[in-house]
């Protein structure tokens, strides 16, 4: 008895070749001979600047990732204004109606409103929370589904607290910076008390979801040794703000982007995807040369950065341990 | 054809280069593509396995440099060992995560990128599970983190030595996989790896990838199974499928039992056979181009001054004979385009001499037509000189005939006057005949069909010749139907008068009949006698101008020979058929057909009244004459003096004016003639006395029988009397104006 399919037989992927390797390689006999035919990509998203930043890197990759070579590629920028999920959801509602090929989903809450108005066109999403944790996807290999993309989510806060107890012994209470979508996540609540049980410290949870809030830091900082912040709000839509008001309350903070250190921070950790735009364009390319969203793999991050600013140290009048110097991949 | 023959020739040559050329560089092409596919493939697979190889190797052996450190010296602790695995973690991305286990198997340290580390502590979290120690490098089944990412545990022991501890490392093969996916063999050409199931570990289709799919079951990986160690992999196997079949190499890694493969689609294999056979073809289209180039031009060089000949010839031949061969080829061709030239120019001047003789004939022949329409118009001139000039005398003497005719004369004298008046009557006749004759060879005789009834055609005819009969002791008969037919009438009782006439003339006993029956759609018209009869040797030429049947003497008495040529021409401008039946001694019968009118009804005509001249009524009738010829002048003024009619002479309108002013009043009658002299006509006269008095007692008299003329005259509206005019029809005329006088209250006298 015949356990599997013969290879190059039934094998079902085999249609799929030829568009992977149009894509890999763009000189498959046959993938360019025909006139560009029309697609529309949609990515909808907040109409600030980092917003049109980012498409334009969206744009800019998916030119030098041959999509917008091979067809006649519409991609326009459909802007929120709101975070409530009914707004949202009407705005998809609208954008699914006109047909679009692809949709670009960049944040996780986004994704979810997206997916619940279409299970038939295909949605490219972000998300800085697990997807499956965040009811997103079922699993990360779910083989019906209309979702394809990235997640910045690796569970590397545990790595974050040990690094900064391994930088600051002493500290004993750890401001930690939130936002509601992190209190909201399952993982949440098991973290904090695990992590504090394992390094013997005691959280003081500051939730910070818009400017405003940031006074909380400032109120709570007494009371705290050392500073960890979460992937939130605050580190998305105001960083230069939160860095500021961190660094002002003199104690030691481990920021999980390595920017934040670039801005004066103090350390960062993070799970880096080098180019998330070119993996955005990638995935698009794939979707509009036919390939079913279930069959293109969600990407996580591979690479982990370490970075230390001697000067925020010196400023706090922290002495870096060279152990944690010799561990880092960059050093300002 | 001299083309066609060149080009089978050159095409020919062409094809037997062309053939054994291709066909060895494409053999080539196929040996290089099939020898070289092997090469190529197997040299990808051995960089990749080599790559692949050396990545593994290259972390088991930064695994074992922090292991050969001297643990067991008692100068370095766990912690340091730690921050040596976390170097490791620095300097190989792809390692995810180290364990460290001692002799008894117990976790002694335990380092990762995302979770907490752990130094001589129990397990915390969720670490994976580790594969069981082992004693040297051990390779665990691939695993995918998550179901996306691939990762294989590799386990090392530390060392031979007791109590050596075990060390376990967490690879990332998502690096593998990138370099995997990177690989490029030819343009469509993949590789990938699988596990030494033959689970796909890493692919360019990552759906491959992450279903796990075999290939256990595939064609090369069969082989690949059964080949020895010396093998070392797979060497270009052809693998069909229904998408075009491929070939595929591999290689076996050591020590992890995984295979690298890489494939290629056989039609890219063989491209360069393929451009060898196009260029081939390319090269063979391009030699048949040459060929017919080149068999063009020499054709052209040689077959076309013989087609310069050929298409002059033909131009000759279809009588372009200004036509000339311009060859100049100095050879044969040239001097039969010559020959040819020569021959054109004989048949021109040939050509050329015989139109000028047909002008010249032609010429001739117009001036001979010419001549002749000038004495046709001499001949016309000439009878109507002769109507005029000689009907005036022959008028005059009828006229004085007629008016001794009303006197009392002694019976000597009174039939002496009637042979006179005979012998009058036969030259009118002859006259009559003679001006008819030449009418219709001139032509001038048309037709004038119209509806009428025959009865008003035949029966003026009946009465007189039943009053001729009578005269002459013959009996009479006739039977007219009453119908109406379709056919000049003028003409029909001319014909039908002039049988009559020649039936009366030579019938001496018996009688002459006039029968007109219906037959089918026309009527046939039969004139019958009991007279002499034609022989039948004589019937043919009975129609023929003066001749006389049994008269060889000619006697006058019997006509002149020209009654019969008249009734045949008639009978031809009718379309009639002449039939005659005689017997010699017995009689003639002499008939002829006209059509019918359809759907006219045709009522018998009345017996025109003959009333005897008498002298009665015309008493005091006053006329003036218009005639300028002093004998028929004299003769009328006789003829009118004795009928008691008063009488005045004109020759001119300004004398008639004259008259007027004397008389105080227009006359009865004006009897005109047509022929005046030269200053004005009769008809110019009779067209201004028609202003002033009824155009019912104005008459012309006439000698001319043109028939312009005659139709001019007829046009005015007044009676016109052709000359001679007989006595009778003229007392007859004048004796109706003065019965309209009397009752009119004009006073006669």
């Amino acid at each position: 008895m015949k356990a599997r399919p013969q290879f190059g037989h039934s094998f079902r992927s085999a249609l799929l070749l030829p568009a992977v390797l149009c894509l890999l390689g763009g000189g498959v006999t046959g993938c360019d001979a025909d006139a560009p035919v029309a697609k529309r990509v949609v990515y909808v998203n907040f109409g600030h600047d980092r917003a049109k930043a980012a498409f334009a890197k969206l744009r800019k990759a998916l030119e030098e990732e041959g999509v917008t070579r091979r067809y006649s590629l519409s991609v326009e920028h459909v802007t929120l204004d709101s975070f409530d999920p009914q707004e949202v959801r009407t705005l998809f509602s609208h954008q699914v109606a006109s047909h679009p090929d692809v949709l670009v989903a960049p944040s996780s809450f986004m994704a979810i409103e997206a997916r619940a108005v279409t299970r038939e066109v295909p949605i490219i999403f972000a998300s800085r929370p697990d997807p499956v944790d965040a009811g997103l996807m079922r699993s990360l290999d779910e083989r019906d589904t209309n979702l394809a993309g990235l997640t910045l989510y690796l569970p590397v806060d545990w790595k974050r607290l040990e690094l900064l107890r391994e930088s600051v012994p002493a500290a004993r209470r750890v401001g930690i910076v939130v936002d509601h979508y992190w209190l909201g996540e399952s993982v949440a609540q098991r973290y904090l008390a695990e992590s504090a049980a394992a390094f013997g410290i005691r959280w003081v949870v500051v939730e910070v979801n818009e400017q405003r809030d940031l006074g909380k830091i400032t109120a709570a900082a007494p009371g705290v040794d050392a500073w960890l912040v979460t992937k939130t709000i605050a580190a998305g839509e105001f960083p230069e703000r939160l860095v500021k008001v961190l660094e002002a309350t003199r104690k030691p903070a481990l920021y999980p982007e390595t920017r934040f250190a670039e801005m004066g921070g103090y350390m960062s950790y993070d799970a880096v995807i080098d180019d998330p735009f070119r993996v955005f364009a990638r995935q698009i390319g794939l979707v509009l040369a036919g390939v079913p969203p279930a069959r293109i793999p969600v990407v996580r991050p591979k690479r982990f950065e370490l970075v230390v600013n001697t000067a925020a140290a010196r400023g706090f009048g922290v002495k870096l341990d060279r152990h944690l110097i010799a561990r880092a991949d960059r050093v300002l | 054809m001299i083309f066609r023959r060149y080009f089978g020739w050159f095409a020919l040559v062409t094809a037997a280069l062309w053939v054994p050329a291709t066909a060895v560089e494409v053999w080539m092409a196929y040996r290089d593509g099939v020898s070289s596919i092997g090469a190529v493939q197997s040299a990808e697979a051995k960089a990749a396995r080599r790559l692949i190889e050396d990545h593994l190797h290259g972390i088991e052996r930064q695994v074992r440099d922090v292991s050969s450190l001297p643990w067991r010296s008692g100068a370095l602790t766990e912690e340091d060992r730690r921050r040596e695995f976390q170097r490791l973690l620095k300097v190989v991305p792809a390692i995810h995560e180290i364990h460290r286990w001692d002799a008894e198997g117990r976790e002694t340290l335990y380092v990762s990128r995302v979770w907490k580390d752990r130094v001589n502590e129990p397990a915390a979290g969720s670490p994976p599970p580790m594969l069981p120690v082992g004693t040297a490098s051990t390779y665990g089944d691939v695993s995918f983190r998550d179901g996306l990412e691939p990762f294989v545990s590799i386990v090392l022991g530390e060392s031979d030595a007791p109590g050596a501890g075990t060390v376990g490392v967490l690879v990332d093969l998502k690096f593998v996989a990138d370099y995997i996916a990177s690989l490029r063999v030819g343009k469509q050409g993949v590789a990938y790896l699988t596990d030494r199931a033959g689970t796909i570990i890493a692919h360019p289709d990552t759906d491959l990838m992450l279903r796990r799919q075999s290939i256990a079951e595939a064609p090369q990986f069969q082989a690949l199974s059964g080949a020895t160690e010396q093998d070392d992999g797979l060497r270009a196997l052809y693998v069909a499928s229904t998408k075009g079949g491929r070939y595929v190499s591999a290689r076996n890694l050591e020590p992890t039992g995984w295979h690298v493969f890489v494939e290629q689609p056989s039609a890219e294999v063989f491209e360069p056979v393929r451009e060898a056979l196009m260029r081939g073809v390319a090269i063979f289209v391009l030699g048949l181009l040459v060929a017919f180039g080149a068999s063009l031009w020499i054709a052209r060089r040689l077959a076309g001054p013989i087609l310069d000949v050929k298409r002059g010839a033909e131009r000759i031949a279809h009588g372009d004979l200004a036509a000339r061969i311009d060859v100049k080829t100095g050879d044969e061709v040239q001097a039969l385009a010559e020959e040819f030239n020569r021959m054109a120019a004989q048949l021109q001047d040939y050509t050329f001499g015989l139109e000028r003789k047909v002008l010249e004939k032609t010429v001739e022949l117009q001036n001979a037509l010419k001549l002749a329409h000038e004495a046709m118009k001499a001949r016309a001139l000439f009878v109507a000189a002769a109507s005029h000039d000689l009907r005036q005398p022959l008028y005059a003497i009828s006229i004085l005939a007629d008016t001794m005719a009303l006197e009392n004369l002694p019976p000597g004298s009174a039939a002496a006057l009637t042979k006179q008046r005979e012998a009058i009557g036969i030259l009118q006749t002859l006259f009559d005949n003679l001006l008819d004759l030449s009418r219709f060879d001139a032509g001038e005789v048309r037709l004038n069909v119209r509806v009428n009834s025959l009865h008003e055609v035949l029966m003026p005819l009946v009465s007189e010749y039943e009053f001729l009969c009578s005269a002459k002791g013959l009996a009479w008969g006739s039977e007219i139907a009453e119908v109406a037919v379709r056919s000049d009438p003028e003409l029909v009782r001319r014909l039908v008068g002039n049988l009559l006439s020649n039936a009366v003339r030579y019938t001496r006993q018996g009688g002459v009949g006039l029968r007109a029956r219906v037959e089918g759609a026309e009527v046939e018209i039969v004139v019958s006698d009991s007279g002499v009869g034609i022989a039948p040797e004589d019937q043919a030429r009975v129609f023929d101008e003066f001749v006389q049947v049994g008269n060889p003497e000619r006697n006058r008495d019997e006509g002149v020979g020209l009654g019969l040529s008249i009734v045949r021409r008639i009978a031809e401008l009718l379309g009639a058929r002449l039939t005659l039946e005689s017997t010699v001694g017995k009689g003639t019968q002499i008939g002829f057909r006209i059509p019918l009118a359809e759907g006219v009804a045709a009522g018998p005509a009345a017996a025109p009244e003959r009333e005897p001249p008498s002298r009665a009524r015309l008493w005091g009738l006053r006329v003036w004459i218009v005639e300028d010829d002093r004998v028929v002048r004299g003769a009328l003024a006789l003829q009118l003096a004795t009928l008691g009619v008063r009488h005045a002479f004109a020759t001119r309108r300004h004398e008639l004016e004259a008259l007027h002013h004397r008389d105080g009043a227009w006359p009865d009658a004006v009897v005109v003639d047509d022929m005046l002299g030269p200053h004005e006509s009769g008809l110019d006269i009779a067209l201004w006395l028609r202003a002033c008095m009824e155009p019912e007692r104005i008459v012309v008299v006439t000698g001319n029988s043109d028939p312009h003329r005659l139709r001019a005259l007829d046009g005015t509206g007044v009676r016109v009397l052709r000359k001679p005019v007989a006595a009778g029809d003229l007392v007859l005329w004048f004796r109706t104006l003065g019965a309209r006088s009397s009752q009119a209250g004009v006073p006669a006298g």
